[in-house]
């Protein structure tokens, strides 16, 4: 180590930290790091797949070709499944289950776990007490046992499966945004803000929540790609979305029980771990990039 | 460091009182009737019958009876019997912790000293190829579904190479060892038959390793983060100034400082592997607490899924609890406070 030691994320720290230069612009930066861009460059295209689906799809997704079990073929990319169905058109159709319900789940999450942890650490005293304590209890569960109880216990469907998640998902981003509250509480500038009379509501908005925006998005990132994971996993488990419905899990959930024909789990398998992989890089890519700790450095 | 610890077990009783009655609510919330799974179909027009099985099962009370009843029955070790099995639930599950610890600790093995070592190397080499790969390996990991990985892996290695064996703990008609442990592996060791030993092995080597790879990725990622920022720190400089080799820095020096926040997610691994493998377990036909858990919840089974929901937040308290513990001695901050 002859040279000064290079910390992860601090040649990028000029971008990151410059306030002159606005977040949206700061944001785009970002895509120069290869991981982010390979993860965008993976979840715009599942996006654009989502949107565009119904106008060049080759079959129905839910209608038999005539040809049952079919291996990959020129018509047929990743073959029939048991009732003759596309394995290709579903997969691609596969994108309208699992990223909408992964953004509401996360969306939902952030926002049900943000308000409440953000009140917990600004207000503190019982607020605080009664929100910990909830998400202790919630968080001492396996996210997958809990998630696996509460949809047996709603009925299965991937509205259930919905809540399920919500329920695993949301005590993070209380626990996350009551850390950010805490630290950034007594700095001068909120000091300030309450010395001029900003009201309590106020200053949440305008002074602590943009300072949370950063852990939030990383996080969120990342949870991203394991809402896709649980969701496959609940429907694999008959818990979540129901059959006809062309959703990645349960689609491998056919393929198990046509062990031999490998074609039928490959495809939908392939979907969800580029989606993940996907939200992964970006987070991870995010993580670095936007690390505080080593930016300040 | 005694209040520290000590506040920590002062916690311990709510918390459990908190996971008794979520999951109490949670088996509670099942809005299919119960008695349809106790109940055979013919007879749900025997009033006398329904009338037996829900006093029985203590249904014809209101929820708050219920639930003292519960907790009750509890305290003398009681979790009610499983609709399904028609067996106590602590026995039901008693039989399957074995097979679950056997395999969490044959991924843990896998998963976590795979994880520091693949973390470690990736940080001293980083930015470079090496460390490109083990991202790739250790992100593919946390992104691979488990249940998609193991029967890809079951499709390769059992059914077209045959270098493996497939699902199951032991091969088909082979009587497991005498029950003394019930970890196969070690009960076999403990008898000296050697044969049923490496059968045993031989059968954990994929789910262990389809389990163990999502805790690998995670811990290797947080090694070598960890070990990036002992590496800048002013006593690194200080030890190769005074001529000690790389090396030996990072042996004696680095290694053992970052390895106190792996600690934390080495204890929460162990936790989320013995109750997460409710996937690998269904695709390996592996008879444990998660195979136990889908099977109660495809049949509503509720005394089992409150069993099964208490089994696994006990695992996270106490994993929680003895990372804790753990962490204020490694910790000279904490253990000297």
């Amino acid at each position: 180590m002859s040279a000064e030691p290079t910390v992860a994320g601090a040649p990028h720290a000029a971008e990151v930290d410059t306030g002159s230069v606005s977040r949206g612009r700061r944001l785009l930066r970002l895509l120069r790091r290869p991981g982010i861009a390979f993860g965008v460059a993976v979840v715009l295209f599942w996006l654009v797949v989502l949107v565009t689906v119904h106008w060049w799809a080759p079959y129905d997704p839910f209608e038999s070709t005539g040809k049952r079990l079919s291996p990959p073929s020129g018509d047929h990319w990743f073959g029939t499944d048991a009732l003759g169905r596309d394995v290709f058109t579903r997969v691609m159709y596969g994108s309208r289950q699992s990223l909408p319900i992964s953004v509401a789940v996360i969306a939902s999450a952030v926002f049900i776990g943000s308000a409440l942890g953000a009140a917990a650490g600004y207000f503190g005293k019982w607020t605080d007490a009664v929100v910990m304590r909830l998400t202790d209890v919630t968080m001492a569960f396996p996210a997958i046992l809990l998630a696996m109880a509460v949809a047996a216990a709603l009925g299965p469907g991937l509205r259930n499966g919905f809540i399920a998640m919500v329920i695993v998902w949301w005590p993070i981003y209380a626990r996350l945004l009551r850390a950010q509250v805490m630290a950034i509480k007594h700095r001068e500038h909120i000091e300030a803000a309450v010395t001029i009379g900003a009201t309590r509501g106020r200053i949440l908005r305008k002074h602590v929540l943009p300072l949370s925006f950063t852990p939030v998005l990383v996080n969120a990132t990342m949870d991203l790609g394991q809402v896709v994971l649980l969701t496959a996993s609940l429907s694999f488990l008959g818990l979540g979305a129901l059959p006809p419905s062309p959703e990645w899990g349960a689609m491998i959930t056919e393929g198990a029980k046509n062990f031999y024909q490998w074609w039928i789990a490959v495809a939908p398998g392939l979907a969800i771990v580029s989606v993940v992989l996907g939200f992964n890089f970006m987070g991870d890519g995010l993580r670095d990039a936007l690390d505080v700790k080593a930016a300040s450095r | 460091m005694k209040r520290y610890i000590l506040g920590r077990l002062a916690v311990v009783p709510f918390l459990l009182i908190g996971i008794v009655t979520v999951a109490f609510c949670i088996s509670r919330l099942i809005p299919a009737d119960p008695l349809t799974s106790i109940v055979s179909e013919r007879q749900m027009g025997n009033e006398e019958v329904v009338k037996a099985a829900e006093a029985r099962w203590g249904l014809d009370k209101s929820l708050p009876q219920q639930y003292v009843l519960y907790v009750k029955n509890l305290f003398k070790g009681d979790l009610g019997t499983s609709f399904r099995t028609k067996q106590p639930v602590t026995s039901d599950l008693g039989e399957r912790i074995p097979a679950t610890l056997e395999l969490a600790i044959a991924a843990m093995i896998f998963g976590g000293a795979g994880g520091v070592a693949l973390g470690a190397l990736a940080a001293s080499r980083q930015n470079k190829p090496t460390d490109h790969v083990s991202r790739v390996f250790s992100l593919l990991g946390s992104s691979l579904p488990v249940f998609w990985t193991g029967l890809a892996l079951l499709f390769v290695f059992y059914a077209r190479l045959s270098w493996l064996p497939g699902p199951g703990r032991l091969p088909a008609r082979t009587d497991p060892p005498e029950h003394i442990t019930g970890l196969y592996t070690v009960d076999a060791l403990l008898h000296g038959q050697w044969s049923l030993f490496w059968q045993a092995l031989y059968h954990l080597i994929l789910p262990a390793f389809v389990l163990g790879w999502a805790v690998m990725g995670t811990v290797s990622r947080l090694v070598r983060a960890s070990m990036l920022d002992e590496l800048h720190a002013d006593y690194v400089r200080t030890a190769r100034s005074k001529g000690l080799r790389r090396g030996a820095v990072m042996r004696g020096h680095v290694l053992r400082n970052a390895m106190l926040p792996v600690l934390t997610i080495l204890g929460f691994s162990f936790a989320t592997l013995l109750t997460g493998a409710v996937l690998t377990e269904t695709i390996f036909e592996w008879n444990g607490v998660g195979a136990y858990a889908v099977a109660a919840t495809r049949t509503l089974d509720y005394p089992a899924i409150n069993g099964v929901c208490l089994f696994g937040g006990t695992v996270f308290l106490l994993a929680n609890l003895v990372t804790d513990v753990l962490y204020a001695f490694a910790d000279p901050k904490i253990r000297l406070s």
